[in-house]
This record gives structure tokens, C-alpha cells and sequence, in this order.
């Protein structure tokens, strides 16, 4: 559960971080697809976290592996740190873009 | 990154591997003096595991598993026991074909293989923390 408001909470600081940024730099047409593929990582990070919740339950449940459950939560952890890892770097350009004296 | 993940899930096809490969020397390793009920029964035969290589297509890798769980064709052994209930008009009875050294050896190879895959695993995974770590500081 943990992982996936954070992976949800990631996405929407991405989107967030990445709209303004279109309207900001006039929205050339590279800003576009970095948000775009912004928003497909954090896609594919919420589906790992989910299959990693899954076999976690199945898990519990007696019905996976060990083994499984132990690739697929690691997988989900990996991909939720790489995804607030990119974020946070975002942000912080971002962030030193706005403080930019004019 | 995609590969380091995909060598993760290779080692994991490993690790399921040697602990089937594990449960069944248990098994020989439990049955070592498991003997007929009767006179003229088979006593418990030793069982071996083979592996083959399996490709995975969502990978775009070769993994392995367990073939198949065979039986060990061999003899068995006799040991002269008159008393006992499967004892023939001689005395003998026949006890397993398991000999707990090659068990015993069997099973520390399993775990080195296990061990093995383990730290294939630990090290992908800190290859992939470490690269993401170049994106902090």
C-alpha cells in the first residue's frame, strides 16, 4: 500500500512539475516528450509496484514462492528509487529555474 | 538497468532450482533407512535431479529448471538383520541405495549453488542502486 501512494504521489509531482515547465519554455516540442516519458516510467513503476503488492499477498496467502515474492519487491523497490530519485532531480531543476534572479 | 533486473530473475530460476534439488536429497537423506514392510518389496530408492536450461521469451534468456526427478537405478544394499520383517529365508534384508557421504556432499553443493545465485542477485541489485545513486548528491 505504502509503495503505491508513493509511486502514485511521485507521478503526480512529475506532472505537476512537468506541465508548467511546457507553459514556462513555450512549450517546445522536447519538453512534450520528456513529460511523456516521465509519465510512462511512472506508469511502468506503479505496475511494478503492483505486481510486487500481488505476489507480496500471494505471499501471505501461501500461494507464491519465496523466491517470487522476493524478485518481485525487490524489482518494485528498485523502480520506486529510480522513480524518486528522477523525480527529486526534476524538482530540484525545477526549483532552481523558479529561484533564477531575472 | 533492464538487463541487471533480467540477471536478477535468471538467479531466481536458480534458486528455485537448487531448492528442488534440495528437498529431494532431504527426501534421500529422511529415507536412508526406510525398508520394505514385507519380504520382497523394494525398499526406498534413491531419487536424482537433473536440470535443463528453459527459454524464457518475456527474458529473452535461458533459465534453468528441474527436468525431471529420476530414480538411481543402482542396487540395493544388503545387510544381514534376521529379525527384521522384510528379512529373506537368509537373513538379508535390503535397505535403500542411499549413501549418506555422496548425500551429504550432494547437499553442500547445493547450497554453494544457492549461495551462488544469491550474490548474482545482491550484486545486480546494488549495481542498479548504484547507478541510480549517481543521480543523487
Amino acid at each position: 500500500m505504502a509503495i503505491d501512494t508513493k509511486i502514485a504521489a511521485s507521478g503526480v509531482g512529475l506532472t505537476q512539475s512537468a506541465g508548467p515547465r511546457k507553459i514556462n519554455l513555450a512549450g517546445g516540442k522536447g519538453e512534450e516528450s520528456f513529460a511523456d516519458m516521465v509519465a510512462s516510467a511512472a506508469k511502468d513503476a506503479v505496475a511494478t509496484g503492483h505486481k510486487g503488492e500481488g505476489t507480496s499477498m500471494q505471499g501471505i496467502a501461501k500461494q507464491a514462492d519465496l523466491v517470487d515474492v522476493v524478485t518481485a519487491v525487490s524489482n518494485a523497490e528498485l523502480t520506486l528509487q529510480t522513480v524518486v530519485t528522477v523525480r527529486d532531480r526534476v524538482i530540484q531543476a525545477y526549483q532552481d529555474i523558479i529561484r533564477m534572479p531575472i | 538497468m533492464v538487463e541487471l533486473i533480467k540477471a536478477s530473475k535468471i538467479s531466481a530460476s536458480g534458486l528455485k532450482a537448487q531448492a528442488e534439488r534440495l528437498r529431494v536429497i532431504s527426501e534421500n537423506l529422511a529415507n536412508a533407512g526406510s525398508t520394505a514392510k514385507v519380504q520382497g518389496q523394494d525398499p526406498y530408492r534413491r531419487k536424482l535431479v537433473t536440470f535443463a536450461n528453459e527459454l524464457d521469451r518475456a527474458l529473452g534468456a535461458r533459465t534453468v529448471k528441474v527436468r525431471q526427478v529420476t530414480q538411481d537405478k543402482s542396487e540395493f544394499i544388503k545387510r544381514f538383520d534376521p529379525g527384521h520383517p522384510a528379512a529373506d529365508k537368509d537373513g538379508y534384508v535390503l535397505t535403500p541405495n542411499v549413501n549418506p557421504l555422496i548425500e551429504l556432499a550432494d547437499l553442500r553443493e547445493a547450497q554453494r549453488s544457492y549461495e551462488a545465485n544469491l550474490s548474482a542477485i545482491e550484486i545486480s541489485k546494488s549495481m542498479v542502486q548504484r547507478t541510480v545513486e549517481l543521480l543523487r548528491s
